[in-house]
Parts: structure tokens; sequence; C-alpha cells
């Protein structure tokens, strides 16, 4: 069985920064050909981003770029001329996909909006990503992860409810919503065509893809009025929940009783005390009602523990309970998932790289990851290997200065 | 938009939701899409019926107990089983429907899963053309296999914890489940890489996402492990909207506090009514300029100095913006500087979506009729425009047990055969409009 699904299918890719390129990281990591098109004049931005090696002009020393692009072929073409656009034509021609996050009408303005597209291959599935969708009044505005956040009401919704309405420091849609829905979308989109011979333009809002993930407040608010607000680490299915103080300076242990009979277990390893006796407790609603004051009582008992040895206890009593851990954590005490998702990638410019793996694990075998590709590096090969050019052509192109 | 008859990409598939909350969402992407999700509940009732929110339809409706919101909204467009697992009888009808299937998603704990006979081997050798997804809170490999896991649970051990709040207070979590959204989305784009892999001419095959693995990815980035492991920083939460505060490590692994030489970056100030979130770049420093200036006086920017690039610091704007925004409504603050390309936005409540006005304009929200209660409900709508095979919400969430009989139908038992699993009470074959029950909330799985 492979573990390569989708080795066959070639996605022609123009996506650049995070939300886009964390869409087709995916597919390439589970065996698509995917070309990375940037231009020389104009590379993605995130060859130009933190976290950096040396020159600060350098497009292939970023760490962050390297993370978003693994698995991919990068070439060069310049999309400010004609003969460059003339060749991306040619390999819209052999793809099965082309896919953008520009915000505006930029392929519109290169000549390669779907219908266009289309013209050149009927089949071809586009995906187009901008922040606000390609219609509407607002299609033009800008953002990126926390602009959709706020704006959305995560924002609103996330940590303590004294505090102001911060968010988080992660650009979650960019990691989550955007790039799945999008990938998830164009693969539907190909089965479809699979069984069809018709291809399709697939418009992905950014904030519309976001708001999808806040499916039940959103319909809470719609049938009965209510905002969820901040509420910290409560939970309104579960008491106690929530987040605990360990030994040492900001140590924690996340603690979630999600049942009756974790409860049951939880007390016995607090040493059966008289006032987690009370019959109150034994149901959720009770101790939903009682969540503060087990807060305190629970915080009392975390506060002098060792944080892992308390996940090791609770874990072996089948209670949930997990450290917050920091990256430090992830990589220096996670056994678990250093084994399954640590992965080191060496890179020319950028030596030896920590990321993540391919979080989708097929037939029990991790995927191999290749290093991100170095500005223009599979130019050569694209158009020898791939599209398959005569010599004099390809030498036309280089003298002709196109594939920079 | 398709034109004549509805199409959907999906609608000739057919799916096994045998989810519990981890799971549920990946299944609803492909019921939205039209494939045919059969979910397979307890003749008791789908715990997931008794999550809060409620709803309480009133008495005309016959609802045993307020009904889930949350439920409504994960299940729309699926079909719903009352199969008892529990039961060997059961467990055939379900080899039965996994024969006929092309997915079966489930989320039950590893050692549970191989107790009720979901292990790859066995559903493999049953349909070797299927794609059985398995979600879990740490994988199916690894020393904390067996951990149980929680959204909290899955939060704190990504690392997403850690970057969300204020230095001073606990660490927090993100609203609506985030975790299992996350492990969902990635599992349901697993999935539909194997069914790819069929339509090329490939079999089929065992995609596994872990709840910890899926939400690590957002916190390697961000955070970026490179900080640690190059640089020997620790970023943490800041509680203004980036990462900024960070430790240094010295030599020995001691920890200090303070920050890695940059000045920490802003990206949310109070307005008159509220906040916005606003992020300065150098590289936008002429409309940043001419966008404060149209608020008031913005001379700490203009000074001769900062004709020179190299002399301009984010730090610099800070101050302005703080003082020139704290008069000014949010929506203009928004609306004021995206007119000069700034990436400003509002921070609104959820409310606020339902007066955006770009959402309006696509007709993002959906609303669903529901005879069973008596009333239509707005949804949260497409995540994606299909131009052939629109997203579409057809039809609400079943009742409990609602397409029992007809399910088992399309899987060719008799009549004679159906009402003996009845008899059973392998089968339930009256379906009801459950909520939350206090028999049915003891259905729980609880890993013990």
């Amino acid at each position: 069985m492979s573990d390569t699904p989708l080795s066959g299918i070639r996605v022609l890719d123009f996506t650049w920064m995070i939300a886009g390129t964390m869409a087709t990281r995916p597919l390439a990591n589970l065996g698509a050909q995917v070309i990375k098109v940037e231009s020389r004049a104009r590379v993605d931005g995130m060859r130009m981003g933190n976290i950096r090696v040396g020159d600060p002009t350098n497009p292939d020393a970023s760490v962050v770029f390297n993370d978003c692009n693994t698995s991919k072929l990068g070439m060069t073409i310049d999309l400010g001329r004609p003969e460059g656009i003339a060749l991306v034509k040619q390999l819209v021609a052999i793809s099965d996909v082309v896919v953008n996050n520009f915000s505006g009408t930029r392929m519109e303005r290169w000549g390669l909006d779907y219908e266009a597209l289309r013209a050149i291959k009927p089949e071809i599935v586009m995906m187009q990503m901008p922040v606000m969708g390609t219609t509407g009044p607002l299609r033009d505005y800008r953002g990126n992860g926390p602009h959709i956040l706020a704006m959305l009401g995560f924002n609103d919704a996330t940590g303590f409810p004294d505090r102001p309405p911060m968010g988080t420091d992660v650009a979650y849609p960019d990691f989550s919503a955007n790039p799945n829905h999008g990938a998830f979308a164009l693969l539907a989109a190909l089965h479809y065509r699979q069984r069809t011979g018709r291809g399709q333009y697939i418009d992905l809002s950014q904030i519309e893809s976001t708001a999808a993930l806040l499916g039940g407040p959103l319909l809470e608010y719609t049938a009965t009025g209510h905002l969820i607000g901040r509420t910290g680490n409560a939970d309104r299915n579960h008491a106690p929940h929530g987040v605990y103080p360990c030994a040492g300076d900001d140590r924690w242990i996340a603690i979630a009783v999600t049942t009756d009979g974790m409860w049951r277990r939880l007390r016995e390893l607090l040493g059966n005390p008289d006032w987690a006796q009370e019959e109150r407790f034994d149901t959720v609603e009770g101790r939903l009602a009682a969540s503060e004051e087990l807060d305190v009582a629970l915080a009392n008992w975390t506060h002098d523990q060792d944080r892992y040895e308390l996940m090791e206890r609770l874990q072996s009593a089948r209670i949930a309970a997990g450290v917050t851990q920091d990256v430090r954590d992830l990589v220096e005490h996670d056994e678990h998932w250093r084994e399954r998702q640590l992965t080191y990638l060496e890179h020319p410019e950028l030596g030896i790289t920590a990321t993540h793996g391919e979080p989708i694990r097929i037939n029990g075998q991790r995927a191999e990851l290749t290093r991100s590709p170095l500005l223009g590096e599979h130019t050569d090969y694209v158009l020898r290997e791939v599209l398959r050019l005569p010599d004099d052509e390809v030498d036309a192109l280089y003298l002709a200065g196109v594939l920079q | 938009m398709s034109q004549g008859p509805e199409l959907f990409a999906l609608d000739d598939l057919r799916v096994i939701d045998l989810t519990d909350e981890c799971g549920v969402y990946a299944a609803k992407l492909f019921a939205d899409l039209g494939a045919d999700v059969i979910r397979v509940e307890s003749p008791k009732g789908d715990p997931l019926r008794t999550q809060h929110p409620l709803f309480d339809p009133g008495p005309e409706s016959g609802a045993v107990g307020p009904v889930s919101l949350p439920y409504l909204h994960f299940n729309s467009n699926k079909r719903a089983i009352a199969l008892d697992l529990e039961t060997s009888e059961g467990r055939v009808v379900l080899e039965r429907l996994i024969g006929d299937a092309d997915v079966v998603l489930e989320s039950y704990h590893p050692t549970e899963a191989e107790r009720i006979g979901l292990s790859a081997d066995r559903l493999a050798s049953v349909n070797r053309q299927l794609v059985h997804t398995s979600i879990t809170g740490f994988g199916l490999s690894g020393p904390h296999r067996d951990y149980i896991s929680s959204d909290l649970v899955a939060q704190a051990m990504s690392g997403l914890m850690v970057l969300t709040g204020f230095p001073d207070d606990p660490p927090a979590r993100l609203p609506a489940a985030q975790a299992y959204h996350q492990v969902s989305l990635e599992a349901a784009v697993g999935t539909m890489a194997v069914i790819l892999q069929r339509d090329l001419g490939g079999g089929g095959g065992h995609v596994e996402l872990s709840m910890q693995d899926a939400l690590a990815v957002s916190t390697a980035q961000t955070a970026n492990l490179n900080h640690w492991t190059q640089l020997k920083v620790v970023p943490l939460r800041a509680g203004t909207g980036n990462p900024a505060r960070t430790f240094e490590v010295d030599d020995d692994g001691a920890v200090t506090a303070g920050g890695h030489g940059a000045a920490p970056r802003r990206t949310i100030f109070e307005c008159s009514d509220g906040w916005a979130v606003i992020t300065p770049r150098l590289v936008d420093w002429e409309p940043s300029v001419a966008w404060l200036s149209e608020l008031g006086v913005a001379s700490a920017l203009t000074a001769p100095k900062f004709d020179d690039p190299a002399a301009r610091q984010l730090a610099d704007f800070y101050p302005v913006i703080e003082r020139l925004v704290a008069n000014v409504p949010v929506e203009r603050v928004y609306h004021g500087g995206q007119a000069h390309g700034l990436l400003n936005a509002p921070v609104r409540t959820m409310a606020g979506l339902f007066e955006d006005e770009q959402l309006r304009a696509r007709g993002f929200f959906v609303e669903l009729e529901h005879p069973e209660l008596g009333t239509t409900l707005t949804y949260a709508g497409a995540p994606y425009q299909l131009s052939e095979t629109p997203w579409q919400l057809r039809r609400p969430a079943p009742r409990a047990g609602e397409h029992t009989e007809e399910v088992l139908r399309d899987l060719s038992y008799s009549d004679t055969e159906i009402a003996r699993l009845a008899e059973q009470g392998v089968v339930r074959l009256e379906h009801a409009l459950v909520g939350r029950t206090a028999e049915l909330r003891h259905a729980e799985r609880d890993p013990s």
C-alpha cells in the first residue's frame, strides 16, 4: 500500500505567505507534484520573513518559508512578460490544479483568470483564496490571521472576562481553516472531475472559511441571542475543567474531567478528602454549579507538584490531562510528539532546521518530507523533465530572460 | 453557481460516521458536499445530543429534553441509524454497512477501537477499497498512545495555550473546540487524498490523525521550533496579539526573563467604542502616516530624520496610534485604514458578523427550516464556493435513529430480519427528537 496517495496529481502553485502555501503543503507531502511559481521581481514574501539566517536580502534564508513549502518544486518565471505568461499557460495545459491566495485581481491582470485557464484546459480545477473572497464590496480589503480572528469574534471569546480581547498570538486561521478547507475543496473537486470529466472554479474567502469553525456559537447566537464571550478555560459541558498551576514559574497543567467516572477517579487520586465526597459533585450539573470552588481546590492540590509527573499520574488514572507545553517542551520533554512529528531538514543556507512533520499519516507511515525549494531551484527540471521542452526552446527562454 | 439540476462533488460516496465530538466536523465536510453520511448512534441516542448550548423547542415539538445546538450544527445533511455496537449482532450489521461504504470515520480511543473490532487490519479485510480514518487524541503509535485527550488537553499539549492570553494569567484556550475542528479538517484532507488514490486506480487505505499533531502545526510555525532549537528562545504569550514575551536561556539552560532584542510588536489598540487590530509595517510607512494624519496630528512620524528609511522603527508608530485612535470609532479605523491599503480590522463580537456587509453581500449565512422544531434557524454557511458542485445545507440533523429502517433496507435486510433486530434491541426503529436527558448523558463514552 502506498503512503503517497496523490502521486500523479500536478498542482501549479501560485500561493504565497502562509494560508495558501499551507494548503498545498499536505498535497506535496502526500505525493502530488506541486510546482511553485515565483518571479525574481516578486518572490513569495515569506522568503523574506522570520526566522532568518544571515543576509536579510537572501530569499533562501527564511525558516518559516522552509516550514510551509516542504516537498514542493520551485521555479521562477517573469510574469511581467508575455513570454512568461505563455510559459505558464503551457504548464496549465499539463496541470490538474491551479491555486493562489492573492488578494484582488492579480490573476486576471496576468490574463490567468478561470475563463482563460479553462480555454487552455477545460477540466482544470482552479482555486482562489483571498482574505475576503473574490466578490463582494470589500473584496480588495487586506488582512491575515490576526485580522480574521478579530473580525470574526474569536478575540471576543478568547481569554478571561476581565481582560481586553487580545486573542491569541497564534495566526491560527493561516494553519487551520484556510489551508485545510482549501485542500479539501481541491481534492473534492478533483474527485468530481475524475467521475465526470468536469473541472470547476473554487472561491474560498478566508473570513468565511474561518467563520465556519464557529458554527456552534453562531447557531447559538441566532437561536437564543446568547454570545459566548470570554470565559477563560471554563466549559459549559464539563467541570472541573481548567488550567492549574504546578511547581515552578509559569508551569501549568490542563485537566478536563469530561465524565462522571473521571471525577470519581480524580477524587480517589486526591486521596478522597472529605470535601470531595459531597453528593452534589457526583453529577456534572452539580460540578458545573461549583466549578469555581472545584478550581480552587484543584489548584491547591496541583500547585506544588511537578507538571509532567502529575500528568503521568492523572493519565494513569484515565483522566484527561496535559501540560501546557511551549516549543522547548515539545522538543525537549515530549518524547511522544518528537517521535511522531519532529522533523529535521537539511538546507544549504539554513543548515539543519526543525519543523513539524506531515500530520496526516497514511497506512501507519510518516510521510517523507523534503526541504523547501531554493528560489528557482527546479526551473530547469520543470522545463526539461516535466514540460519536456526541447533544448533550444529552453535555451531561448533563458537567453530572453523569461526565467527570472 | 450551478445551473440546472443540483450537482454534488461527493454524492457517490457513502461515509460511515462513528465519530464523537473530535471527528464529527470531518463527517460534516463530506455531508455538506453531498456524500451519504450515515451516523451510527446507540439505541439510547447519541451522547452529542446532550451537549450545551441547548435550545428548547417547546412542548408541542414532542422533544425529549432540550435540543443540543452543536448537535444540529455538526450533523445536518446526515442520516442516523440507531445500532447497538455492544452486541455481536450489532457488529454484524456494522460490518455490512462498512462492506458497502467508501469511508469510515471513527474517533474511538485506540483500545476501544480494537475492542469493538475497528482495527485497521480488520476493516481492510472487510472492504479492501475502504478508506478508514482514525482520529485520536495522541495517535496510534508512541508512548502517549493511550493517553486521554480533550479539546483543552490537546490545546495545552500542542503549545497553543502558552501563546494565548496575558503573561500574568494562566494560559488560555481558543473558543469553540478548535482542537476538534483542526483535527477534523486534516482528517478530511487525508481521507479525500486516499479517495483520490482510488480514483486514480489505487486501493483504499488507513488514514491516521492525532489532535496533538494536528494542532501543533500552528505552534511549530508561529512560535517556531527553531526559536528554541537554534536561538534558545522560548516564545510565550504576550497579551499583545503577537508572540513577543520570550525567555532567553543561557548555556546552562537557565531561563531569564526578557525579550530577544526587538521591541514587542503590538496589534490591538483601544478605540472610542471598542478595539481594533492595527498592524503597522515598515513597508507601509507612507500610507500609515497618511492615514494617521487624517485622524489628527502625526508630526512625531513626519520628522525629517524619518526621511531615511533606516531610521524608522515599528515602535515609533505605537504611541501615535494609541493617541489618535482613542477618539475614533472602530469601524472608522477599519475602513479608513483599508482605504489606504493598510491591514486594519475591527475586533467584533460574533453578533457583528451578521452585520458585516461583505458576508451579507456574499450570502454567507444560510437559513434552514426545522419542521421538527417548528422554526427556522440561521447557520454559518459555506467555507468555500464551488462553481459546479456548491456546498449545500439540504436538511436538518436527524432525529435519534431517524433512518434506521431506511439504512437497513439499503443493505437488503428483509422486513422479518429488521423486525427481529428491533425485537432483540440491536436496532431501534421508532425515532424521536432526543435532546439532553439524564439517561443519555450517562451513556457517554468513559475511557475507564
